[in-house]
This record gives C-alpha cells, sequence and structure tokens, in this order.
C-alpha cells in the first residue's frame, strides 16, 4: 500500500483528528493493559492447572507403583502356594509309596500284588507330575539351583539304557546307546539334572514312537588346549515328528492347556519346557530338527570339565568319594519309625544300601564296627540326640573325618543349620522329607567334599 | 465488528476523500465512539453502516461498489498483515476454501468476540469452484471484493457472479468463481 498523508489541512478538523487519534490511543492502551491483565491470569491459571497435573501425574505413578507391587506380590504369594501346595502333595505321596513298597512285602495272593503295583506306578505318576510342575516353578521362579558334583558320565548313559530298555523291547523298539566315550570318565556336573533331561528326552522318544528305534548319543567336542571338554547329546526318533507349528508350540509352558483334550499327550505337558529351560540355564541350548512323518533329534551340548582327582587312582583326602554316588552305604537315626521307614525307603530306591536304627548310640556302635559312607541323624532323639551324635561320631579315630553326616529336622529355623555346621554335619535337612532334597543334599555333601 | 475494520474503511477514505472530508464526516455522523477507533477494540456494527452510507453520499460511489472496493482493499491489508495464511496456499481457490477451515477459526482463537461468516465450498471441476456465503451481516459485496482481491493476488482471472439462494444450512449468496469461461487474461 502506498503510505498515506492522513493530515486535515484545516486547524479545527486536524485538532478532531488529532483528538481522535489520543483517545484511540488511550482506548487502545486500556485494552492492552486488560488484555495483558487477561494473560497474565490465564498464565497463572495454567501454572496452576500445571501443578495439578503434575500432582496427578505423580498421583496416578504412584498408584499404578502400588497395583504393581500389589500385583508382583500376589504373583509371588501364588507362585509360593503353588509351590507349597506341590510339597504338601508330594508327602504324604511319599508316604503312599513307602507304605505300599513296606506293604508289598508282606502280600502273597498275586491279586493283591498286581493292585499294590497299581497302586505304585499311580503314585509315582503323580509325584512325575507334582515334581514336573514344581520344578518348572523353581525355573520360573529363578529359584533353581545346580549342584555340580563329580560323576560317571557313561553310567549316566548307561542307567538311561537300563531304565528304557525294558519298555522300548515291549514295544518292539530298538533302544541304541552310541556312547563315544571311555568306559569310565569323570566330570563335574550336576548328574540329576542331566539325568532329568536325558530321562524326559528318552522317555518321550519312547512314548510316541511305534515302530523303529530311539538313540542316545553322546559325543566329546572338539576343544582346544585349556578349554573345559564339551559333550553333545543328542535323542533321535523314528516316531511321527513334529509340523512348524507344532514345534513353535514345543518349548511353551501350558501349551497342553488350550488343546482339545484328545490331542493331548499324557502328562503335565511341562516336561520338554523344563528341559529346554535347564539345558539353557546350564549353559546349552535344547534344539529340534524334526520332519513329519520321519522321525525328531534333540540336540544339546554341554560343557562337563573333567573332574580333578588328587593323586594317582586315589580318592580325595577328607571324604572318600565312593565310585558311585548312587550305591552309598548309608545309616540312619531317628526314634520316630515312620520317619526311618520313609527316609529308609527313599534311600533305597535311590540304590543306596541301608542300614536304619532308632536310636543315635545304635548308629555310632554302627559307624565305630562297620564301614559308612553316610549318615542321616535326627536332631532331637532322647539320650544322645543328633548333635552328640555327630560330635561322637566325628571324634571316631581314622572314620569319623571322612564320613558324611547329614542332620534332618522338624525345624524350620535357619540358626539349625548353623548350629549343625558347627558340630560338624556336613547338611541340614528339614522337614518333610523329599527325595529329590534328599539326593541333591547327597550330591552337594560330596560335591564340596570333593574340592 | 473489529476495530481493524473501522481503521482500515477509514484509511481508504482518507485516500478516497481526503482526511479533511473524512474528518468532516466522522463529525457529522455523531458516533457513539466519537470515532476513536483502535484496531484491538470492538465497535457497534451501526456504526460501520452509518460510515460507509456517508462515505459512499460524499464520494458519489454507491454503497455495493464501495464495500467491494473495501474488500480488495482488505484483502491486501490481510496479505500484508498476514503473510502466513498465504504462502502455505498455492492458489486462489486453495486460499478461499482455507478460510472457513483454518483462517477465520484462528481469527476466532486470536479473538474469540469475532464475528465472523461461514462459508461452505465446493469444486466444480477443474477451474470452477462454488463459494456459499452465510451471514447475517449480509456483507456480500465485502466478500466478492475480498474474493476478487484474492484473484488479482495470486495473478489470477475468473469470472465472479452471485446470487442469493437457499442453501445448504439456509438462506445463503452463492459466489460462483470461474476460471474457464472466459479466455481474456489477466492484464499485467
Ligand atoms: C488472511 C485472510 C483473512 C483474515 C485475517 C480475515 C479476518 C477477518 C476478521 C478479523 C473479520 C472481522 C470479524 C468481526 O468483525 O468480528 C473478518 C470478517 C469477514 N471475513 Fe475474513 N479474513 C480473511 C480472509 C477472508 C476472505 C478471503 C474472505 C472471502 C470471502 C473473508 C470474508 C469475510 C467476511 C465477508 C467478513 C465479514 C463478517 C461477515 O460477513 O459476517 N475473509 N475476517
Amino acid at each position: 500500500m502506498i503510505p498515506q498523508e492522513h493530515t486535515p489541512a484545516d486547524p479545527v478538523l486536524l485538532a478532531r483528528r488529532l483528538d481522535r487519534e489520543r483517545r484511540a490511543r488511550l482506548e487502545s492502551e486500556r485494552l492492552l493493559e486488560a488484555k495483558s491483565r487477561e494473560l497474565h491470569l490465564a498464565n497463572q491459571d495454567l501454572a496452576q492447572l500445571n501443578t495439578r497435573l503434575e500432582a496427578r501425574v505423580a498421583e496416578r505413578t504412584h498408584e499404578l507403583e502400588v497395583a504393581r507391587q500389589d500385583a508382583v506380590k500376589a504373583s509371588a504369594a501364588k507362585s509360593e502356594f503353588f509351590a507349597h501346595m506341590s510339597h504338601e502333595i508330594r508327602t504324604p505321596l511319599n508316604g503312599v509309596i513307602g507304605a505300599a513298597a513296606l506293604l508289598r512285602n508282606d502280600l502273597t495272593h498275586p491279586q493283591h500284588l498286581t493292585l499294590i503295583d497299581t497302586v505304585t506306578s499311580s503314585a509315582d505318576i503323580l509325584l512325575a507330575l507334582v515334581n514336573d510342575v514344581l520344578d518348572f516353578e523353581r525355573i520360573e521362579s529363578g529359584r533353581l539351583e545346580f549342584f555340580p558334583a563329580p560323576f560317571d558320565l557313561p553310567s549316566v548313559i548307561a542307567r538311561c539304557g537300563e531304565l528304557f530298555g525294558p519298555s522300548a523291547r515291549a514295544k518292539g523298539l530298538e533302544l541304541v546307546l552310541s556312547c563315544r566315550l571311555p568306559d569310565s570318565l569323570l566330570v563335574v556336573g550336576d548328574t540329576l539334572r542331566l539325568q532329568q533331561v536325558l530321562v524326559n528326552l528318552v522317555g518321550n522318544a519312547v512314548k510316541f514312537t511305534r515302530t523303529g528305534k530311539v538313540t542316545l548319543t553322546v559325543e566329546p567336542q572338539p576343544r582346544n588346549p585349556g578349554e573345559s571338554s564339551r559333550y553333545q547329546f543328542s535323542v533321535a526318533d523314528t516316531g511321527p515328528g513334529l509340523d512348524v507349528e507344532q514345534q513353535a508350540r514345543l518349548f511353551q509352558p501350558y501349551s497342553q492347556a488350550g488343546r482339545n483334550p484328545a490331542d493331548r499327550k499324557g502328562g503335565s505337558g511341562l516336561g520338554l519346557v523344563t528341559c529346554e529351560r535347564l539345558v539353557t540355564l546350564a549353559g546349552g541350548k535344547l534344539e529340534l530338527q524334526s520332519r513329519p512323518g520321519i522321525g525328531s533329534v534333540f540336540t544339546f551340548t554341554l560343557t562337563l570339565p573333567e573332574a580333578l582327582i588328587v593323586g594317582h587312582h586315589a580318592a580325595p583326602s577328607a571324604l572318600s568319594i565312593p565310585k558311585d554316588v548312587n550305591s552309598l552305604r548309608i545309616v540312619i537315626a531317628d526314634d520316630v519309625k515312620t520317619n526311618v521307614d520313609v527316609l529308609n525307603l527313599i534311600l533305597c530306591r535311590m540304590g543306596h544300601t541301608v542300614t536304619p536304627y532308632l536310636s543315635g548310640l545304635e548308629a555310632i556302635e554302627h559307624v565305630q564296627t562297620k564301614p559308612a559312607d553316610l549318615v542321616f541323624l535326627d536332631l532331637h532323639m532322647p539320650t544322645v540326640d543328633g548333635f552328640e551324635a555327630a560330635r561322637r561320631i566325628r571324634a571316631i579315630p581314622n572314620v569319623g573325618a571322612r564320613i558324611g553326616l547329614i542332620a534332618f529336622t522338624a525345624d524350620a529355623q535357619v540358626e539349625t543349620n548353623d548350629a549343625c555346621l558347627a558340630v560338624g554335619f556336613d547338611a541340614c535337612l528339614h522337614k518333610p522329607i523329599r527325595p529329590t532334597l534328599v539326593k541333591e543334599t547327597i550330591a552337594r555333601v560330596y560335591a564340596k567334599r570333593s574340592v | 465488528m473489529k476495530g481493524m475494520v473501522f481503521t482500515q474503511l477509514i484509511e481508504m477514505a482518507d485516500t478516497m476523500l481526503g482526511p479533511d472530508q473524512v474528518e468532516a464526516i466522522i463529525a457529522k455522523a455523531d458516533l457513539p465512539s466519537g470515532g476513536a477507533y483502535t484496531a484491538v477494540g470492538n465497535y457497534p456494527h451501526s456504526e460501520a453502516v452509518t460510515l460507509v452510507g456517508a462515505f459512499s453520499e460524499a464520494s458519489g460511489v454507491p454503497v455495493p461498489a464501495l464495500l467491494e472496493g473495501f474488500g480488495e482493499h482488505m484483502l491486501r491489508f490481510f496479505h500484508s498483515n498476514y503473510p502466513a495464511f498465504f504462502s502455505t496456499c498455492p492458489d486462489a481457490f486453495t486460499f478461499l476454501e482455507s478460510v472457513e477451515t483454518y483462517v477465520h477459526v484462528e481469527v476466532k482463537k486470536l479473538y474469540p468476540d469475532a464475528e465472523l461468516p461461514r462459508f461452505s465450498t465446493y469444486r466444480m471441476g477443474p477451474g470452477r469452484l462454488r463459494f456459499d456465503y452465510y451471514s447475517s451481516r449480509h456483507l456480500e459485496n465485502l466478500a466478492a471484493g475480498l474474493i476478487k482481491g484474492t484473484l488479482k493476488l495470486y495473478n489470477e482471472y475468473a469470472v465472479v457472479t452471485h446470487d442469493s439462494i437457499e442453501g445448504e444450512h439456509g438462506p445463503c449468496v452463492r459466489f460462483l468463481i470461474d476460471k474457464t469461461t472466459s479466455s481474456i487474461q489477466p492484464s499485467a
């Protein structure tokens, strides 16, 4: 726009225009002032709103955090309850299994024997299910620990053969053990967990294969000098195989849950999931190659360092490590008969030779006169209690220091552990006595002694 | 009505009639505000009607033509004061369409007391825009000037016709802006 000359020539009109302009200016200043005040107030409102919003955000964040903590707590409580219930189920179940085994000795009628065997095998299945759930729960909550100890790798493989040979033969299957290892090879690892994985994989293979064979292979892996030895384990079958979709679902927990009951395979469905988690926790990776109609191969590789043996052909100094931690000479002492019976049974079932006593004194006498590898002592016994018995056993010349001592007690306090260690126990078991815990504890005692 | 309409109207009148005559007309009009307008103020619509009538009488330009001229003047004013509204639009039609959906929306935010018309637009094929104007203030001649000013600004030529009709939202003035009917090109 062209700038205009806005000044009237006539002085009266000029004065008028100036007056008009002056009033317009005052008016605009007034408006500006009002607008500024309005803006200032709006700003204050905004600041207030902002503070209120921040407070609200903080409040909500806090609420969310509380809700999250509640959820975490609830979940932890659920897991705990779950684990607790599993234990609770296991204790009477062990009672059933123990009592059935004891009862079997007194039965002669063939029909009664069949019935008692059904009781035992059903209870065994139930126990396996509970153990699966418990194991899985322990893995998922990060509470699973490995107890590495020296063990003979070839005999673990042989045991799988012994365990599944009969059922494979009964189905007309061939069970091949291809163990490219020396006859005896001591390595360090958690033998129970390794066995659990192998038993699961071989058991599944035998269960689902109708014709052909199941092959368990162990091969040492090439290694550089200075590296620990590694072994590849594989379980191959000529079973129905799995399609891609089934493979994807395989290592997912609870994947059986939504399935059509007809499609469900027996068991918790957690076995393979647990295997996969165990192998992963042990630093390996469980892999599957499978083709429908042809078969499946599960493979994993683990690092299992060779066990260090001090001296030539000699056992480590303090505790004599028996060749096989699964066949020990064990002494038990507890004044409660049922406790002795159950523990006796548990240990016998693991392959140990057990001598049970109802007093501490008898156990001490036994150790003084006969060979023993391990003694289980109840802490609360009349006359000579577990603490006293342990002290006396440790004091026996030559023998005392080499024997493994395990306390067992109904006390839940942690202090008991310290008191036990102070008098020379190697470990303390809290009741109820559970087979896996017994196994783990024995393995741990030997692992500790062998270091 | 916004003060900027008044200040611009007076500025245009100053150019048309000279400040002396404008000052005399304002004095004679005996306006409630005394004619002391500020762009940021708000004044009765009736004062604008009075002023337009008085300027028309003094200049001999009929009210419709005066309003149209004022529309063109306002558009130049808008362009120099709010260039951002134009720079985002590549052509006249796009800008005209954006008045309802964007320009007046922003105006309303800046001046909540502004009394704005409503438009609805429709492309009737390439080069033809239908532009319906709804307002109780009946300033269609001002709108015509704003439209023509826009075409000039974008250096586009079109035939603009308008008609009072019953539109979608009630009585309205329908503008047809047609760039295809004539081969006459705008003179430079
Ligand atoms: C950057 C461009 C534009 C701006 C900033 C703008 C802004 C405004 C403002 C501030 C008013 C006064 C409201 C009141 O008095 O309360 C107004 C009114 C009006 N505007 Fe716009 N405008 C623009 C473009 C246009 C265009 C292109 C048209 C085309 C038709 C238009 C048509 C009108 C009309 C006709 C009115 C008078 C009120 C009525 O008729 O009800 N405007 N505009």
